[in-house]
Order: structure tokens, then C-alpha cells, then sequence
């Protein structure tokens, strides 16, 4: 029932938009070819695939409030990847309602420059999106989110064996040291708390990035901390250059 | 459930554009830490098309 009233919420909302305010689509699609080896071994696995596939539709209901669908086609039936409505009060203070991303660590600004999955992907620190409220804002200096959701990840949202036994909180700023056309260095540090399964879990996550011109660099740490066992960390070094 | 102790990566990567929204993104990874050394090669091809009504 829970589903079925999301669904009917969000095309009422992205049918408003489409109605009376301007209404955007567009479509992302990646092919792939991977290969896979370990030390010692020829090629392990390899193959051609569609990794994602995403079709998203934005509206604008007026300046301030905005409504947007993205569909994750390659993952269908879990097809909501995004479903949100966000209110811009002013640039410091915003509030995104619904399916919305998780801004946890480098995930949020990684946007895929390099195949590669970002450290908390990897290590499913973090689902990249999740039903919940977000509360976020924008200075000159810095950016914050502090948010509250649900826990079960886009994939598992909507199943009524979690609701209320799951929950997940982040809070994380990036601060911007430098900030130009071609030069920016940006510092990220993120807490989550979750309780979807018992232990609880607490994960911390920094990362510094460094982008001059066509180029960057990521160094990224992330540690997972389980009531139950000693720490977890890892530790990635994002390279890439635009051409 | 994490197994992420002593787990460090490295990437490299180009990102270029070929035509507007079409962009070709060859990568080599290496993931240290475990028993043998993994490594990865990827490359990726990705449209984008977007317009307003």
C-alpha cells in the first residue's frame, strides 16, 4: 500500500509540473567492457554490459519548488532511482522530501568521471539513494546535508518488513578552499549512523580533492565502525584527466 | 560483513568527449590489500541526450 501511495504522489507531482511549469527530460546510458584479473592469472572474467540506465524528468512548480523522477531502467522493477519534491527557502537553507540522494562521502560529487565505482560504492557504505528527508544548503565557503531515512537503500524502500525497525542518519559538510573556474580544492567529511541490522553501525568518511584544469585527484578514507568488531577502514586514490 | 581491512585502490582514468554527449572513459584499476594483487581494466561509453518542453 506504502508503494502505491508513493507512486501516486509522484505522478501527481511530476504531472502538476509538466502541466504548469517547464518541464525537463533527459537520459544517461552507459555500455561497458570490463575485464577482471588477479596476480598470477589470466583474465578472469570479462565482458560487455549495460551498466545503467537512467531516464529523468524535472519540473519546476514555481523559482522555488521543484519536483523530479529519475528511473533506473537497468535495475526495473526497483525502477525509482529518484523520486523527490525540493523547496529552496533561500541558497543556505533547502528541504528535498521523497527518494532522494545520500550524501555520504566523495558519492554525491563523484558524477562517474572515471569507470570506476566510488570507495563508498565499493564497500557499501552507503546506498546512493534512500526515502527519506534532506535538509541542506549552500554558502559561499561550504556546503551541509543533514539527513534522516528510512535505511532500506532505493532497492529495498519500499518493503513493509522494514518499515520502522530500519534507520539511517548522515551529516557531512564539503568546504571549499579553493574555488575557480579551473582551480578547486574542496575537503568532504561525513558521519553516518545506521540500525537496519543489529549492531549498529557508525561510518566516517574524508576525502580531499584536488582539480586543476582538465585534471584531479581524489584521495578518499573511509572507516565503518561495528559495535560488535574492531574497525573497518579502506582507502582509494582516484586519478583522471578530462581530454 | 565490510571486509574492508588494509583495502586500498588506486584508479586511472581519461575522460573524453568525443561529441557532445558521447564520451569514452578507459580506465586501469589495481585493489592491494588482499592475498594477490586484483587488477581491473574498463572502458566505458556514455550517451546523454536532455531537452526542455
Amino acid at each position: 500500500m506504502k508503494r502505491v501511495y508513493v507512486y501516486l504522489m509522484i505522478l501527481t507531482a511530476v504531472g502538476f509540473s509538466s502541466a504548469y511549469g517547464r518541464f525537463r527530460f533527459d537520459a544517461l546510458t552507459w555500455f561497458s567492457y570490463g575485464a577482471y584479473m588477479s596476480e598470477g592469472d589470466t583474465v578472469i572474467e570479462d565482458g560487455v554490459f549495460i551498466e545503467r540506465g537512467y531516464f529523468t524528468f524535472r519540473g519546476d512548480l514555481n523559482e522555488k519548488a521543484t519536483v523530479r523522477l529519475t528511473l533506473d531502467v537497468v535495475n526495473a522493477p526497483d525502477l525509482f532511482k529518484y523520486a523527490y519534491f525540493d523547496y529552496k527557502f533561500i541558497d543556505a537553507f533547502a528541504v528535498r522530501l521523497g527518494m532522494t540522494g545520500v550524501n555520504f562521502g566523495h558519492l554525491p560529487l563523484w558524477k562517474y568521471p572515471i569507470p570506476a565505482k566510488s570507495l563508498v560504492d565499493t564497500a557499501k557504505a552507503a546506498s546512493s539513494a534512500d526515502l527519506g528527508i534532506d535538509f541542506y544548503g549552500k554558502l559561499s565557503f561550504m556546503s551541509y546535508n543533514l539527513q534522516f531515512f528510512n535505511g532500506g537503500g532505493y532497492k529495498k524502500w519500499a518493503s513493509d518488513d522494514t518499515v520502522g525497525l530500519t534507520f539511517a542518519g548522515v551529516a557531512s559538510s564539503i568546504f571549499h578552499f579553493l574555488k575557480s573556474d579551473n582551480l578547486n580544492l574542496d575537503l568532504g567529511l561525513s558521519y553516518k549512523y545506521t540500525y537496519v541490522d543489529t549492531p549498529p553501525t557508525h561510518a566516517f568518511d574524508g576525502f580531499i580533492e584536488f582539480k586543476l584544469y582538465g585534471f584531479g585527484l581524489v584521495v578518499e578514507y573511509l572507516g565503518i565502525y561495528d559495535t560488535a568488531k574492531d574497525a573497518d577502514s579502506a582507502l582509494a586514490h582516484y586519478i583522471n584527466g578530462d581530454i | 560483513m565490510h571486509e574492508l581491512e588494509g583495502n586500498t585502490g588506486l584508479y586511472l582514468g581519461a575522460n573524453w568527449e568525443a561529441i557532445k554527449g558521447f564520451a569514452v572513459k578507459p580506465m586501469f584499476g589495481m585493489k592491494l590489500g588482499g592475498e594477490k594483487i586484483d587488477y581491473e581494466f574498463k572502458a566505458q561509453a556514455e550517451y546523454k541526450i536532455g531537452f526542455s518542453i
